[in-house]
């Protein structure tokens, strides 16, 4: 009895193993740095913005006030409180996906079952002694320890396999709407220094510079004209960290969005590799935004 | 072309020494700027409903994988709660035993 069982079990066990490795698993290695990834891109993102709306600001009020009269159009923000919060709500559904498949692929996906067995296990022979006790049976029932063993690893396979063929069916599912989303975050930023938003941040920074160029003009004694050299320098070193920082924002949005397809995909050198690009640029990100901040208000 | 044209506009001061001149662009870059604001305002908006519009579809997927970790963690509820069924069993056998006695 004891060989036909382990039998079974040897061979249920190899079937399960090579129906799994027949099929390529989800990293979760891969799955926890795309959800880190995406947090930090949440976090970067809101800083970006609050940065960019900073900068604009001040050049909204300067044109309203040259105006003849005060007008609400002529206070419209680049970046409108309405539209910020649907990008909130957006990583946030993102985050909440994210954790969703780190926890479809993490490794303790079957503790709770494996718990569930052994508690199981222990409480058929505790009852059957109790009632052997009694002498209501004449045998403990029990699981025996292989059969016991059999069962949690059978039960442990079949469930990571429904749990990795679950989320290998969301992951290409979401994939093309993943796909949409970081690249129209993407556009939004903008390709270059001459599209969208990262195009309006180099404007405002332009007319700065402009109105110190007006200044050096007007500037009488070379102490004046050092003063303004001083401050041109300084809004030139926010102004390339900022559209470095905008840029690098960029990519990361585009480099979320392969990561999420080299998952989806199962690929593990694309996962090693997109995911690597992710936290690179997303560090950098974070780099550029941190030497932002430093800059001085009155340099920015 | 906004942009284009506020960079021009620009880069001539760079050729420019006369202050009165210098401030005439600026006033008109300005203007450009305010106009580069207003399209910026419109295409921001655009971008956040195209993505208002991919939310469902996030959603969906997360009420997907909730589903099969719902499915997963009830069979641990149910191998628990059949051992906690047999605890009982157990301590009715203990109480039976003990009025028996």
């Amino acid at each position: 009895m004891k060989d036909v069982l382990r039998y079974t079990r040897l061979v249920s066990l190899s079937l399960l193993a090579v129906l799994l490795a027949g099929c390529s698993s989800i990293q979760p290695t891969g799955v926890a740095n795309f959800s880190a990834g995406l947090s930090a891109a949440k976090g970067q993102t809101s800083l970006a913005f609050q940065a960019a709306t900073d900068l604009t600001s001040e050049s909204i009020i300067d044109y309203a006030a040259s105006q003849p009269t005060l007008i609400d159009t002529n206070f419209l923000p680049v970046i409108d409180p309405a539209s910020l919060a649907v990008w909130d709500q957006v990583f946030t559904a993102l985050q909440k996906y994210a954790q969703n498949l780190a926890l479809l692929t993490s490794p303790n996906l079957t503790k709770d079952y494996e718990d569930g067995v052994v508690n199981l296990a222990a409480e058929v022979t505790q009852v059957g002694q109790d009632l052997k006790h009694q002498k209501m049976i004449s045998e403990v029932p029990s699981l025996s320890p292989s059969l016991a063993g059999a069962f949690t690893e059978l039960g442990d396979l079949l469930l990571r396999a429904k749990a990795q063929h679950d989320a290998k069916a969301v992951l290409s599912h979401t994939d093309p709407t993943i796909k949409t989303i970081f690249t129209t975050m993407a556009d939004a930023i903008g390709t270059s220094q001459m599209h969208n938003l990262r195009g309006t941040v180099h404007a405002h920074w332009e007319q700065r510079k402009a109105t110190l160029k007006v200044s050096f003009l007007e500037a009488k004694t070379p102490a004046e004209r050092r003063t303004v050299a001083v401050k041109y320098a300084s809004l030139l070193n926010g102004q390339t960290t900022q559209e470095l920082a905008l840029g690098s924002l960029q990519r990361s949005y585009l480099a979320l969005a392969d990561a999420h397809h080299a998952l989806a995909q199962g690929s593990r050198p694309g996962v090693l590799a997109a995911v690597s690009a992710v936290e690179q640029e997303v560090q950098n990100t974070q780099n550029l935004i941190n030497r932002f901040n430093s800059i001085s208000n009155t340099a920015r | 072309m906004l942009l284009a044209r506020h960079t021009e506009m620009s880069q001539s001061l760079d050729r420019i020494t006369d202050p009165a001149t210098a401030k005439a662009i600026i006033m008109e870059m300005q203007e450009t700027l305010h106009r580069i604001d207003l399209v910026q305002n419109l295409l921001f908006r655009q971008s956040s409903q195209e993505l208002d519009a991919k939310l469902p579809g996030i959603t969906k997927a997360n009420d997907t994988l909730e589903e099969s970790l719902q499915s997963i963690e009830d069979i641990g509820d149910f191998l628990n709660a059949t051992a906690n069924f047999l605890k009982y069993a157990d301590e009715a056998i203990d109480i039976a035993k003990s009025l028996a006695a």
